[in-house]
C-alpha cells in the first residue's frame, strides 16, 4: 500500500546534470484531475504533405515523430484531444524530445482557445543533443481546447530530432457550454453534455489518396489547395465506453468553411471489420449562410457491438477565387 | 532537467512541489479500462515511406502490395497514469489470405526519450485466414512512459482481397 501512495504521488524523481533533485508530485492524481500521455505518432508535418517539410517526417517504431533532415527544421502539429477529458480545462502539456542537434535547439509552442482567445505559451529548450522534457503550462483560467506545434531542428550527427510523446493534464471540472464557441464544443445549447464525449481535432488525419494535396495548417484546422480535387481526409474514432450493458451511441459533427458546398460531404463509417461497413451520409447545416456549419448525423446503434468501429471521413472541397475551404474539428461522441 | 517556463515558473513548481496526500480513495482503487482503436488509427510504410493503405474502407488497413510486408505504428493512448498502471493485453483483428506468412505484432512500454522498456509480441499460425491476436503484456509501466503497437502485415496472396488490420482493442489496468 506505501508503495502504491507513493507512486500515485509522485510522477517523477529527475536528477538533473547540475545535481539539483526536483520531485514532481502529482496534482495530477488527485481525485479532481485526469491527463493522457499521447505518442509523437498523432503529429503531424505543418504544412502542404507533398513538400519538404513533411517529406523529412518520420514516424519511427518507438511511436516517435522525427525530422531526419540534416539540413531543415520541420515544424509539426500535436493534437490535445482527449476522450472525455476534451471538455475540460487543459492544465499543462508535458513535451518528451529528443533535440538532436548541437548548436540549435526545440522549440514548442502550446495554443489555447477560450472562447475565440488564442493565447500560446512557448519554451525552449536548450542546445545540445538530448533528451529531456518542455513543459508548458496553460495559466489561463479556461480553455478546453488547443493543440501543440513544435519546431525540430535538423540532426546534426546521427541522432534525429523527435518527439516520443507528450503528457497532457486537465482539470476535472467541465466549462459551461456555450454554442457560439468555435469550433464547438456542444451540440445542445442548452447547457453541458449529459455523457462522456470525445473529440478528434482535424488534425488526426489521415490521407485518403497520396495525389491529393492537403495542408496541414500550424493551427487547428486542414486545408485543400488543390483547385482542381477534392480532398478526401479519414478520421479514425477512438472508443472508450466498451461497457456492454451500457449501449453506446455516437454523433459526428464537422465544421467546415466553404464556398463551394456542393462539393463537400462527410460520411461516417461503421464497421464490424468484414469490409463491408454501413455508411451514414451527415447532414449539413448553415444556419446563417455565412460558409461556416456542420455536418451532423449518428451511426446505428441497433447494429452495434463493443467490437464496431468508426471513421469518418470528409471531401474538403478545391479552392476557388474566393479562397480555400478549411476542415477545423471532428467531434464525437458515446453515451 | 532542463525545463524552460515562459510565464509564471514559480507557481508551476510551487505546485508540483506542494505534496496532495488527500487522495480519494477511488484513485486507489484497480479497475480496467479498454478503448476501441480502428485500425486506420495507425501509420503505415513501405521501406520508410509513407501509404495509402486504406483501400477504399477507411475503417481498417490492408497491405495491398503483393510483394512486400507492410509495416505499421500504432498509437496508443495512455489513461492511466500512476506507476504501477500499465497495460494488460492487445487485442489486434486481423485478416490475412497469405498462408504461407503470419501477422505479427509487438507492444511496448517505451521510457519518455523513446528507449525500451518491456515487450509482448504475438504472431499467428501459417492458414489462420482471420481472428484476433492477442497480446498479454500484464506490466506495470512506471510514471511518463507510453505505450506503441506495431505490426507487420504479409504481402498479400491476391488481388481481390488482402490482408488487413481491422482494429485493435487495449486494456489498461489501474
Amino acid at each position: 500500500m506505501l508503495k502504491l501512495l507513493f507512486s500515485k504521488l509522485f510522477t517523477s524523481l529527475t536528477v538533473s546534470a547540475t545535481g539539483g533533485i526536483f520531485l514532481l508530485c502529482v496534482s495530477a492524481h488527485s481525485s479532481a484531475d485526469d491527463a493522457f500521455i499521447f505518442s509523437g505518432l498523432e503529429c503531424l508535418a505543418v504544412g502542404k504533405q507533398n513538400q519538404t517539410s513533411a517529406l523529412n517526417t518520420r514516424y519511427l517504431a518507438d511511436g516517435s515523430i522525427a525530422n531526419q533532415s540534416a539540413t531543415y527544421t520541420t515544424t509539426i502539429n500535436c493534437p490535445l484531444k482527449g476522450l472525455k477529458e476534451d471538455m475540460r480545462h487543459i492544465k499543462y502539456v508535458a513535451v518528451n524530445f529528443t533535440n538532436g542537434h548541437s548548436s540549435r535547439n526545440t522549440r514548442c509552442n502550446l495554443y489555447v482557445d477560450n472562447y475565440g482567445q488564442r493565447k500560446v505559451y512557448t519554451a525552449n529548450s536548450l542546445t545540445g543533443i538530448r533528451s529531456d522534457v518542455l513543459i508548458l503550462e496553460n495559466t489561463d483560467e479556461d480553455g478546453v481546447y488547443g493543440w501543440l506545434t513544435c519546431n525540430l531542428p535538423p540532426k546534426s550527427g546521427s541522432k534525429m530530432s523527435t518527439i516520443h510523446s507528450y503528457q497532457v493534464e486537465y482539470e476535472n471540472e467541465a466549462p459551461s457550454c456555450n454554442d457560439s464557441w468555435f469550433p464547438l464544443f456542444c451540440f445542445d445549447p442548452s447547457g453541458v453534455p449529459p455523457a462522456p464525449r470525445f473529440a478528434a481535432s482535424a488534425l488526426r488525419f489521415e490521407r485518403k489518396t497520396i495525389a491529393a494535396d492537403p495542408y496541414v495548417s500550424s493551427s487547428d484546422y486542414v486545408t485543400n489547395y488543390s483547385e482542381h480535387q477534392v480532398l478526401p481526409v479519414v478520421f479514425p474514432l477512438v472508443r472508450d465506453n466498451l461497457t456492454e450493458n451500457i449501449a453506446p451511441f455516437i454523433k459526428v459533427k464537422a465544421t467546415l468553411k466553404t464556398d463551394n458546398i456542393s462539393l463537400a460531404r462527410c460520411r461516417l463509417f461503421q464497421s464490424d471489420g468484414n469490409g463491408n461497413p454501413e455508411i451514414y451520409e451527415l447532414e449539413w447545416t448553415d444556419s446563417d449562410d455565412d460558409g461556416v456549419g456542420e455536418f451532423r448525423g449518428t451511426g446505428n446503434l441497433n447494429s452495434m457491438t463493443n467490437t464496431t468501429i468508426f471513421t469518418v471521413q470528409c471531401d474538403i472541397p478545391p479552392k476557388s477565387s474566393l479562397g480555400t475551404s478549411k476542415l477545423s474539428a471532428i467531434i464525437h461522441s458515446e453515451y | 532537467m532542463y525545463i524552460q517556463l515562459n510565464k509564471k515558473q514559480p507557481k508551476l513548481w510551487l505546485a508540483y512541489l506542494t505534496l496532495s496526500v488527500g487522495l480519494s480513495a477511488s484513485t486507489l482503487s484497480h479497475a480496467d479500462d479498454a478503448k476501441l482503436y480502428p485500425g486506420s488509427y495507425c501509420k503505415t510504410t513501405y521501406e520508410g515511406g509513407l501509404v495509402d493503405a486504406s483501400n477504399g474502407d477507411p475503417t481498417q488497413l490492408q497491405n495491398t502490395s503483393t510483394s512486400q510486408s507492410l509495416f505499421m505504428t500504432c498509437p496508443i493512448i495512455r489513461d492511466y497514469m500512476a506507476s504501477d498502471s500499465g497495460i494488460k493485453n492487445v487485442q489486434v483483428r486481423y485478416f490475412n489470405n497469405n498462408d504461407a506468412k503470419t501477422v505479427s505484432c509487438n507492444v511496448d512500454i517505451r521510457h519518455r526519450d523513446g528507449s525500451y522498456v518491456a515487450r509482448a509480441s504475438a504472431r499467428t499460425n501459417y492458414g489462420d485466414r482471420s481472428g484476433v491476436l492477442t497480446l498479454n503484456l500484464n506490466r506495470e509501466a512506471g510514471v511518463f512512459r507510453s505505450y506503441v503497437l506495431t505490426c507487420w502485415l504479409p504481402p498479400s496472396f491476391s488481388n481481390t482481397s488482402f490482408p488487413k488490420i481491422e482494429s485493435y482493442r487495449v486494456v489498461e489496468f489501474d
